[in-house]
């Protein structure tokens, strides 16, 4: 009996103290914290350059771009382009004529009738005036053609307006009726898409106008006058085809082989070069370029190669079928020149001259879009003598959504893998607001050695070279460093004066960045 | 008072070790349902009846993983969850469990003098579920202390519900030795059962980030691909999902009131027949998106070109999460296959115990075997019987590795009428913030005890 009475109470005893261990708000959640304390490290950025990245664009229009040629790159430049005038402000063409009167005689041989009706067939024509050019034929792009016909016939009569020489787009001849009873009538014709053909080479154009007067009682008056006037305001042209008279056009440009101005300095000596001066041409006439000047220039470095004798005579192609381009291009090489990348140009100046011989018979054409176009393209081989090389660029640095309070640390690491031929120092700058630095990532600068490359072989890379660099950021220059609204990037080739030659290769040469950060979070969400 | 003041050392040690408690209805020597846990263990009844649904009902829910105590920490105006507190519990296997045992319909009679018939119908459920511990572990404290290591989980679930239709036998040879065994048919319900299962999470050297998932599961549950409830085919299908499955089981008298009881239970299989429920279901990563490669998230750091800085274009993280986000980079398919095989998941128990008078003491392993992985548990435990009315048993558990398991069963003879309770873990109500587990078993039985045990001790069983 006494151990029942001690296990029962015994059991008791501890029931009682472990219910009176929970409290009522045990599981009250209503405020709820989540404490986090976790050391994380991961890359946050991993770059990857190789000169094939500067390949901005292949088509005709990319200023700058790299090809792979037998394993040699190959620098390509597209410079900046001189246009010539377009031909719709070369070729101006308007509406000469701008009034006819016509006179409707007697009947001769018969006897007045008020019951006949009486006919007339009257041709004149239509003139275009157009500066320096006989036309064959045109094709009118826009335009609207107005006849206001007064006369004094008093009976109801019908006027025709034809003309063999004026097509519609379905090549219809042109053949208006208005039929009228009183003294005027006009006539309103949309000339666009209007094939006009000019058979006497004087740039007129034939049209007839037909003539029923049907009397209705009254008198008939003879002879009756019909007077006209014309206009056609605004009229251009798609196409225009006859003799033109010589044109000429002065041109005076630089044409720009600058590239990154704004975010690299590159100075290297070329060791070779091609420059090709290039027309493009889709004027339908014969074009020839006197060259006055053309020359490289370097005004950084005081440098200027003349690429051509003196009054040079350039003669382009032209194209035969409308909306063509005719290219020619004119090679030039040079050795050994030195190069900026901030201001490095081609002078080019040189008179323009379209249809050198004038009108002699020959017929040509010319669009209303057509123009000529010249720019340089140079290829560079890139064997070079690098000088300088600097690339810098800003990267914008958010990190206010980060509340720096809940970071105990910060530390960088930064893995560099370089196999180009020139060792990197390299440093981040952290910018404020206004662009001023408030701290610099690396102390000193970092620093990659150049890759090791086989000078037996072409200089192919043998090894590239690695750097790995760790930074730890504690407390107020982690604050600071968070602050910063960008990061400048700036790393400068350091260039081996004893051995300057570069040869780039294709794929092989990369600088490759992985930037990590690991830091230990602490806080409570 | 000697007797008396040995078993209140034991409450008291007990007590001490934050004890618990398990499987204490095992303890209870006259209760015919600790033949479920050893076939072997020699019936003092002359016959037993169920009665439907009342005799016998045990639920066990257990997790190793998180308690409140170590989770939450209490300050004057909030409460703070520590993420960190976790991370004793995670260096080894954490697991959910729940069980569940009832009791359709069962008898049993005596077979001459030293043979025992013992028919059972049962439901059972029993479900596993395995934490990624690994990877848990690593995202609560960052991956910095990972760095070069393959963090590699392989979380997993196991799962099955079945009837189990058995007849045992258990047979005593000279009053000291007594041999069973129970084989028994199962009826399937629903299943699944985890065949592959790894994560993988790698943190280089050079702090690139590497992860990759492949889980595969057959299952054989009531939903179709859509999860809409199939009732036609689930019903159609209770009976075509045949298993067999058998207990065995020895309880050996020693010399000096020494003995050792061991058995093995739920050893079989099911066959999963119906093919219009039985499915795979897979979930792995495949190669999209920029950062995806070879199937694995390979992050090292947002990818920029010489191009991109010079155009000024820059990816921020959002690029990285939408390359996870593409639709197809997890592949989760759920495609129906016309059967499989699953087992059932064994247990072998092995009991030493020693008789003292009127009390008896057990030191009783249970060994679960689950998939591939193993599952111990230990409990120590005293049971006595007080004035031939009611058997008391008290236990202190490991289970599951949790350490707070006190046990507490009692079983009242009324005549005929056999009433018991016991509880795993009894004090865990009582300590809401160290809960880790919960366990009753309880039911009514009639049950008449055989001539030569109608005064019963400990001591005798």
């Amino acid at each position: 009996m006494r151990t029942k009475l001690f296990f029962l109470s015994s059991l008791t005893f501890f029931l009682f103290i472990f219910t009176s261990c929970i409290k009522d708000d045990l599981f009250d959640f209503s405020k709820v914290e989540v404490d986090i304390d976790s050391k994380w490290a991961a890359n946050i950025v991993n770059v990857e350059a190789s000169l094939n990245d500067f390949n901005i664009e292949t088509d005709e229009d990319s200023e700058f771009s790299l090809e792979n040629r037998d394993n040699l790159l190959v620098l390509l430049f597209n410079t900046t382009k001189i246009y010539s005038l377009r031909g719709d402000t070369m070729f101006r063409t308007s509406l000469a004529t701008s009034n006819i009167n016509l006179v409707l005689p007697s009947v001769s041989g018969q006897t007045k009738n008020t019951k006949a009706t009486y006919n007339y067939s009257i041709d004149t024509s239509l003139e275009l005036s157009i500066n320096g050019m006989i036309l064959d034929s045109a094709l009118l792009k826009s335009g609207v053609l107005t006849m206001n016909i007064a006369t004094d016939i008093n009976h109801p009569y019908e006027i025709t307006l034809k003309s063999n020489n004026i097509l519609n787009s379905s090549m219809v001849p042109l053949s208006i009726t208005k039929s009228s009873t009183s003294s005027n009538v006009n006539f309103t014709i949309d000339i666009a898409n209007t094939y006009i053909i000019f058979p006497n080479q004087q740039n007129i154009i034939p049209i007839t106008f037909d003539v029923a007067i049907t009397p209705q009682g009254g008198s008939l008056n003879f002879p009756y006058h019909i007077d006209i006037n014309n206009s056609l305001p605004s009229l251009t042209f798609s196409w225009l085809h006859g003799q033109s008279q010589k044109k000429t056009e002065h041109f005076s440009k630089q044409l720009s082989m600058s590239f990154l101005e704004n975010t690299a300095s590159l100075r290297c000596m070329f060791k070779t070069a091609k420059i090709n001066v290039e027309v493009k041409n889709n004027v339908g006439m014969p074009l020839s370029l006197t060259l006055d000047t053309l020359m490289l220039c370097n005004d950084i470095d005081k440098y200027y190669f003349d690429l051509q004798p003196y009054s040079n005579i350039l003669a382009a192609n032209y194209p035969k079928i409308k909306g063509e381009f005719a290219t020619t291009k004119e090679e030039f090489d040079i050795q050994n020149f030195k190069y900026a990348n901030s201001n490095t140009y081609i002078q080019f100046t040189a008179l323009g001259i379209l249809n050198n011989d004038g009108i002699d018979g020959n017929k040509y054409f010319i669009t209303d879009s057509a123009r000529y176009r010249i720019h340089a393209r140079v290829e560079v081989p890139l064997n070079i003598d690098l000088y300088n090389l600097t690339y810098f660029d800003t990267i914008d640095f958010e990190m206010d959504s980060i509340d720096i309070n809940v970071l105990d640390y910060a530390i960088f690491r930064i893995e560099m893998n370089n196999s180009f031929s020139f060792g990197l120092n390299t440093q981040a700058y952290f910018l404020n607001e206004s662009n001023q630095i408030i701290d610099s990532l690396f102390t000193p600068s970092l620093n990659v050695g150049k890759a090791s490359l086989d000078p037996n072989n072409e200089y192919r890379l043998l090894e590239p070279t690695s750097s790995v660099t760790k930074i730890k950021v504690e407390n107020k220059r982690l604050q600071k460093i968070m602050q910063a609204k960008q990061i400048l990037l700036k790393a400068d080739a350091t260039v081996n004066k004893n051995d300057p030659r570069v040869i780039f290769y294709y794929d092989e040469q990369k600088l490759k960045i992985k930037l990590g950060i690991q830091t230990q979070v602490k806080t409570k969400l | 008072m000697k007797k008396s003041l040995i078993f209140s050392v034991v409450i008291i040690v007990l007590f001490g070790l934050k004890s618990n408690a398990q499987q204490s209805l095992s303890l209870l020597g006259e209760n015919i349902y600790s033949t479920n846990y050893n076939i072997g263990k020699p019936s003092f009844y002359k016959w037993h009846a169920t009665i439907p649904l009342l005799s016998n009902t045990n639920i066990l829910i257990s997790e190793n993983l998180v308690t409140y105590k170590d989770l939450i920490i209490q300050t004057d105006t909030s409460k703070i969850i520590n993420p960190r507190g976790l991370l004793r519990n995670l260096k080894r296997t954490t697991s959910f469990q729940f069980h569940l045992n009832e009791e359709i319909l069962g008898f049993g009679f005596k077979i001459k003098n030293n043979s025992y018939l013992i028919f059972s119908t049962r439901l059972r459920t029993e479900t596993y579920f395995f934490f990624p511990n690994e990877l848990m572990k690593m995202f609560i404290e960052g991956n910095v202390d990972y760095i070069g290591k393959n963090v590699k989980s392989s979380p997993a679930l196991y799962h099955t519900s079945y009837v189990e239709v058995g007849i045992g036998y258990q047979y005593t040879i000279d009053k000291n030795y007594t041999i069973g065994i129970r084989p028994k048919l199962l009826l399937g319900i629903t299943n699944i059962h985890t065949t592959e299962s790894e994560i993988n999470f790698l943190t280089t050297q050079n702090w690139d980030l590497q992860a990759n998932a492949n889980v595969q599961a057959n299952t054989y549950l009531p939903f179709n691909n859509e999860f809409e409830f199939q009732s036609d085919a689930f019903f159609s299908g209770l009976y075509k999902n045949i298993g067999m499955s058998v207990d065995l089981g020895t309880n050996i008298k020693l010399p000096y009131n020494l003995g050792i009881a061991v058995s093995v239970n739920d050893l079989g299989f099911i066959s999963w027949k119906s093919d219009e429920l039985a499915n795979k279901a897979n979930f792995h990563t495949n190669d999209t998106g920029s950062f995806i490669k070879d199937g694995s998230i390979n992050f090292d750091g947002l990818k920029l070109t010489m191009q991109d800085l010079i155009e000024g274009k820059f990816e921020d993280a959002t690029s990285f999460f939408d390359s996870l986000n593409q639709d197809d980079f997890i592949t989760y398919s759920y495609d129906k296959i016309k059967a499989y095989r699953s087992s059932v998941y064994p247990k072998l128990y092995v009991e030493a115990f020693y008789n003292l008078s009127k009390f008896r003491f057990s030191i009783l392993s249970r060994t679960d075997f689950v998939g591939k992985k193993i599952l111990p548990s230990f409990t120590f435990g005293c049971s006595g019987y007080f004035g031939d009315i009611v058997e008391l048993a008290l236990s202190y558990s490991i289970y599951n590795r949790t350490y707070t398991n006190l046990g507490f069963g009692f079983h009242f003879h009324f005549g005929p009428v056999q009433w018991y309770c016991t509880f795993d873990n009894i004090i865990a109500p009582l300590i809401p913030m160290q809960l880790n587990n919960f366990s009753i078993q309880s039911g009514l039985f009639l049950g008449i005890r055989s001539k030569e045990n109608k005064k019963l001790r400990s001591s005798d069983m």
